[in-house]
C-alpha cells in the first residue's frame, strides 16, 4: 500500500489527531497548540469538537482533536461516529495517530485501520516514561519498517517530551519511507480482498470491510460480489467473515507488538493500579469511595469558588453596573434605558461572573479526575443503580454537581456516551436543590421552619431527588425509551493528572460557558430588571416605582395561577420573586427583598449618579480573605445547613433582611410558605441552566424542560396546599385533585402512546437474556 | 498443569481465573464495540474481579476491561481449572 503525497498550500495545511480514547490525545492536542484553541460542537450533535492553530516555520497548521475511537469499523457512540466520519472524509493534509505505548497491540489494531485509508500518516507514541519505567520500550525502527517507513515519534505529552520533534516533523510533509507495508492480511484472505476490490472499484477500502463484517448494507450492484466474498472467506477459513477479518487484525497487531517490544512483567504501577482496583471497585466498599470522592469534589468547588464568588460578584456590579450607570447617566440617557442597559444588561454579566468561580473550581477538579483514571472506575461501580433507570453509572456524578450548580452539572453529562442517556441525565438536573434555591430555602425557613428547618430543607432536597428519578423513568417509558447498553469500557492505569493539561482543559470549558450562557443570560436581565424599573404611567411606558412597575401589575395579575397553593394578590411580590427567578434563582430573595423594603429604581438611581467605584472595589477584594477563613467549616457543612434553626443566621445566609422576614410572615402560612418551595423547587430551569441545556441536548428538549417544569411545580405545589387544607374546603379540594388526575391519566395516555410508537423504530443492543 | 473445561457463561467463572472467550450473543455494532476493546472470540482473559452483582472485571494483555452485568450472560468462556492471579489480587463476590 502507498501513502498518497500531501497536498494543501502550506497556509492552509489540516491535520486531525485521531486515536483510541486515553491515549493522551488531548493532552497532545493541548501541548501543540496551548491558548490558540476553538472549541464548538461538530454539527448537529452535542460532541465537543476542538481545533487550534500552530505556529510553525513553514505557515500555520490547522491541529483538529477528533474525539477518541477504537475502530474506524463502526461502535461507539456519536462521537466515535464523528471521528470515524471526519478521518475518512475531511479534506486533511496528513493523520496523527496519538498511541498509548502501554497499550501497543490494541493501539495498533486503529493503525491497522488507518493504513486501509492511504493518507498520510504519521505515529506518536505517547506515555514513553511509562514504558521505560517498565522497561517495555519499543523497537522504533522496527516499527517504522513494519508500518511502511511512517514516521514513529516518541512522546510524553504531559511533560512536553518528545515535542520539538513533532514540530519539526510537522514542519514538512510526513515523510513516505518508500518501504513497502507488510501483507495486512494473511494471504488467503488478502486474496478475496483484492478480487472484492476489483469488482468495487468505487467503493472505500473500510466500506468494503463494514459490508463484510455486517456493519453495514452492501449497494446493490455491490451485493452478488460481497455474498460471494463472504461465502470464499467462510469455505477457506471454517469461520464467519466478520470473525475471520477480525481474528486477521488482531493477528497483525500481536505479531507486531510481539515484534518490536521487549519481554516484561507487571510494572509496579501495574500493580498499584491492581491494588487500589481492588478497593475501588469492590461491590460493598466501591460505592461509600465513590460518594466520598463527590463529596470532597463538591466540597472542594463550591467551597473555594465561595472564597471568590462575593469578589467576582461585588467587582463587577461596581464596574458593569454602577460604573456603567455612571457613564451612561454622564452621557445624558434616559433613567429608562441607563437601567435597561447598567442594571439589565451589566447586571446580567455581573450574574454571570458571579458563577465563575465555583465553575471554574468544578471544571477543574473534574478535568483532574477525568486525568486520574478515576471516572471509568466510578461508571463502573455505580452501574447496577442507575443501569434501573436507563442510565449508566457515569449519571451519578452531574447529579452531585447539580447540588452546587445546575449548569455544571448539565455540561457534566457530556462523559454519558449514549446520547439518549445523556439527554435524560441532562432533563434530570433541573430538579436537583442548586445552592441558588438553598438561599430561598434559608429565608422561608427562618420564619415559618425554626424548629425543624433542616427536615424541611432535607425534604425539598429529597424531592427533588425523587422527581429526577422520576423524570427519567418517565422519559424512558416515553420519547426515550430503549434498553440501556450494557457497560463495556476501559480501566485506564491510574495516573497523576497534568497541571497544564488540566487547567487548559477547564479553561476551555469555562469560557464557552461564559460566552455562550452569558449572552443568553445579558439579554434575559436586560428584560427581567427592566419591568421592575418601568410601567405603564400617563399613558406611556416610563421609568416608575416598583409597586406601578410592569413586573408589579404582571405579577398582580399572575397571582391568580398561584391560588391553588394558597397565593393571593396581596402576596404579589412572591410571585415577581418567581418571575425574577427564571433569570437566576438567587434573585428570588432579592427581588422579595427590594420589594418588601420598597426599594428599587430610586435607590439604583442613586447609585449610578454618585458611586464610589473605590469602595466598592475595594470592599470586593476584602471579601476573599473573610470567606477564606469560612473555607474549612464549610468543609463539614457543604451544602450550607448550618444557619437553618438560627433566624439571624439564617436570614443572612439568604441575603434576606428582617423587612422581608416580616414580609413574608405577614403574607404566608406554614403549609402555603412549604407549597411555594415546592413551586421554587421544580417551577423552571434558571435562565442559566435552560441556556446550557439548549447547548447541550437541544432548543426542544430545553423548551420542554420549561413547561414539565412549569406542570410538574404547579401540580405538586397545588396539591400539597389543597390536601393541607382539605378540612377547610373539602368541595374545591375535591375539584382540584380531580382535575390533576385527570390531567395526569390524559398526560399519561399520550406519553405511552407516543413512546410505544417511537419504541417500535429503536434498536436494542441485541444481547442475550438469561434463560 | 490446568484442566480445561468446556465452555460456560461468563457469569459461572470465578475471579482470579484465566478464561478464554469463545463467543459474544450481541448485536454486530456492540459485538464490534467490545472488539475495540480487544475482546474477541478466541482471546485469553484473567478475570480480576467479579462476576458477581455489578459485572466483572477482565484483563486482557495489559488493558483492564469493566463489564457490566448484562454480559455476564451472553459471553461464552472457556474456563481454565485453578485460579493463576496471585491470592493478593483475588476478589470474592
Amino acid at each position: 500500500m502507498s501513502h498518497t503525497a500531501m497536498v494543501g498550500a502550506r497556509g492552509g495545511r489540516r491535520i486531525a489527531l485521531v486515536g483510541n480514547p486515553n491515549s493522551g490525545k488531548t493532552t497532545l492536542f493541548n501541548a501543540l497548540t496551548g491558548a490558540h484553541q476553538q472549541v464548538g460542537n461538530w454539527p448537529g450533535v452535542t460532541v465537543e469538537r476542538r481545533e487550534g492553530r500552530l505556529r510553525l516555520d513553514s505557515g500555520e497548521l490547522i491541529v483538529v482533536d477528533l474525539p477518541g475511537v477504537y475502530s474506524l469499523l463502526g461502535g461507539g457512540g456519536v462521537d466515535q461516529d464523528i471521528a470515524r466520519a471526519y478521518v475518512q472524509n475531511a479534506q486533511l493534509d496528513g493523520l496523527v495517530q496519538v498511541v498509548d505505548v502501554g497499550q501497543l497491540q490494541r493501539h495498533l489494531l486503529l493503525t491497522h485501520e488507518l493504513l486501509h485509508l492511504g493518507r498520510p500518516l504519521l505515529l506518536v507514541l505517547n506515555m514513553m516514561d511509562e514504558a521505560r519505567a517498565r522497561r517495555a520500550v519499543p523497537d522504533l525502527d522496527r516499527l517504522r519498517q513494519r508500518l511502511g517507513g511512517i514516521a514513529v515519534l516518541p512522546m510524553v505529552a504531559r511533560r512536553g517530551e518528545g515535542l520539538a520533534q513533532l514540530r519539526e516533523a510537522l514542519e514538512r510533509d510526513f515523510p513516505q519511507g518508500g518501504e513497502p507495508v507488510p501483507a495486512l492480511y494473511p494471504a488467503e484472505l488478502a486474496h478475496t480482498l483484492a478480487q472484492l476490490a476489483a469488482q468495487t472499484p468505487t467503493l472505500a477500502a473500510l466500506d468494503r470491510l463494514r459490508i463484510l463484517e455486517g456493519l453495514a448494507p452492501p449497494p446493490t450492484d455491490a451485493e452478488p460480489h460481497a455474498r460471494r466474498a463472504r461465502e470464499e472467506i467462510r469455505a477457506k477459513t471454517g469461520e464467519d467473515a466478520a470473525d475471520a477479518l477480525a481474528a486477521a487484525r488482531f493477528a497483525w497487531a500481536e505479531d507486531t507488538a510481539r515484534a518490536v517490544l521487549p519481554a516484561t512483567t507487571a510494572s509496579a504501577k501495574e500493580r498499584w493500579t491492581q491494588r487500589l482496583d481492588r478497593w475501588i471497585l469492590h461491590p460493598v466498599i466501591g460505592v461509600p469511595i465513590f460518594l466520598g470522592v463527590l463529596y470532597a469534589l463538591l466540597v472542594a468547588s463550591f467551597n473555594a469558588g465561595a472564597i471568590f464568588q462575593d469578589f467576582f460578584e461585588d467587582g463587577s456590579k461596581a464596574l458593569l453596573v454602577h460604573g456603567l450607570g455612571h457613564l451612561l447617566l454622564d452621557a445624558g440617557l434616559p433613567d429608562w434605558s441607563v437601567q435597561a442597559l447598567a442594571g439589565g444588561f451589566g447586571g446580567g454579566v455581573s450574574i454571570v461572573l458571579s458563577f465563575v468561580p465555583p465553575i471554574a473550581f468544578t471544571f477543574l477538579l473534574l478535568a483532574a479526575l477525568e486525568d486520574s483514571g478515576y471516572f471509568a472506575r466510578a461508571a463502573f461501580v455505580m452501574d447496577r443503580f442507575f443501569r434501573h433507570l436507563g442510565l449508566p453509572g457515569t449519571a451519578m456524578v452531574p447529579m452531585v454537581i447539580g447540588f452546587g450548580c445546575n449548569v455544571p452539572a448539565i455540561l457534566a453529562t457530556r462523559t454519558i456516551e449514549d446520547p439518549r442517556a445523556r439527554v435524560i441525565a441532562a432533563l434530570m438536573q433541573p430538579f436537583m436543590s442548586c445552592s441558588a434555591r438553598l438561599a430561598v430555602y434559608l429565608a422561608f425557613a427562618a420564619v415559618f421552619f425554626r424548629g425543624y428547618g433542616g427536615q424541611v430543607v432535607f425534604a425539598l432536597y429529597l424531592t427533588g431527588i425523587l422527581v429526577a428519578v422520576l423524570t427519567a423513568w418517565l422519559l424512558r417509558r416515553g420519547p426515550l425509551p430503549g434498553a440501556e447498553r450494557p457497560l463495556a469500557l476501559e480501566l485506564p492505569p491510574y495516573r497523576w493528572p497534568g497541571l497544564r493539561s488540566v487547567a487548559l482543559h477547564a479553561w476551555h470549558r469555562l469560557r464557552v460557558f461564559v460566552m455562550r450562557v452569558g449572552k443568553v443570560i445579558a439579554v434575559l436581565g436586560a428584560i427581567l430588571l427592566l419591568l421592575p424599573g418601568i410601567g405603564w404611567v400617563d399613558g406611556g411606558l416610563r421609568s416608575t416605582d416598583m409597586e406601578h412597575s410592569l413586573l408589579a401589575q404582571g405579577s398582580r395579575t399572575l397571582t391568580v395561577v398561584f391560588a391553588p397553593m394558597g397565593i393571593g394578590t396581596e402576596q404579589w411580590p412572591a410571585v415577581a420573586g418567581l418571575v425574577a427567578g427564571a433569570l437566576v434563582k438567587e434573585v428570588v430573595i432579592g427581588v422579595m427583598n427590594g420589594i418588601y423594603q420598597r426599594q428599587g429604581e430610586t435607590d439604583l438611581m442613586t447609585a449610578y449618579r454618585d458611586p464610589d467605584l473605590g469602595a466598592e472595589l475595594r470592599a470586593a477584594l476584602a471579601t476573599i480573605p473573610a470567606h477564606g477563613q469560612e473555607f474549612l467549616h464549610h468543609l463539614t457543612d457543604p451544602l450550607g445547613f448550618t444557619p437553618i434553626g438560627d433566624r439571624a443566621a439564617s436570614a443572612a445566609a439568604a441575603g434576606a433582611d428582617e423587612a422581608t422576614l416580616k414580609g413574608l410572615a405577614a403574607g404566608f402560612t406554614d403549609l402555603s410558605a412549604f407549597a411555594y418551595l415546592l413551586f421554587v423547587l421544580l417551577y423552571l430551569p434558571c435562565a442559566s441552566t435552560f441556556a446550557a441545556l439548549r447547548r447541550e441536548i437541544g432548543r426542544g428538549w430545553a423548551w420542554f424542560s420549561v413547561f414539565y417544569g412549569l406542570a410538574t411545580a404547579w401540580i405538586a405545589a397545588g396539591s400539597v396546599y389543597q390536601l393541607g387544607t382539605f378540612a377547610r374546603h373539602p368541595g374545591q379540594s375535591l375539584a382540584w385533585l380531580a382535575m390533576v388526575l385527570a390531567l395526569i391519566a390524559l398526560f399519561w395516555w399520550q406519553w405511552r402512546r407516543y413512546g410505544r410508537r417511537v419504541q417500535g423504530k429503536t434498536p436494542s443492543h441485541g444481547l442475550a437474556q438469561r434463560p | 498443569m490446568t484442566q480445561v473445561l468446556s465452555p460456560h457463561r461468563l457469569s459461572s467463572a470465578r475471579a482470579g481465573e484465566q478464561v478464554e472467550i469463545c463467543a459474544i450473543q450481541t448485536s454486530a455494532q456492540e459485538r464490534r464495540r467490545l472488539l475495540g476493546l480487544g475482546l474477541r472470540p478466541g482471546c485469553l482473559a484473567q478475570i480480576c474481579q467479579g462476576p458477581n452483582a455489578q459485572g466483572a472485571v477482565l484483563q486482557i494483555g495489559s488493558v483492564r476491561i469493566a463489564l457490566g452485568r448484562p454480559w455476564l450472560e451472553s459471553i461464552a468462556v472457556r474456563r481454565f481449572g485453578g485460579p493463576t492471579l496471585k491470592a493478593g489480587n483475588r476478589q470474592d463476590d
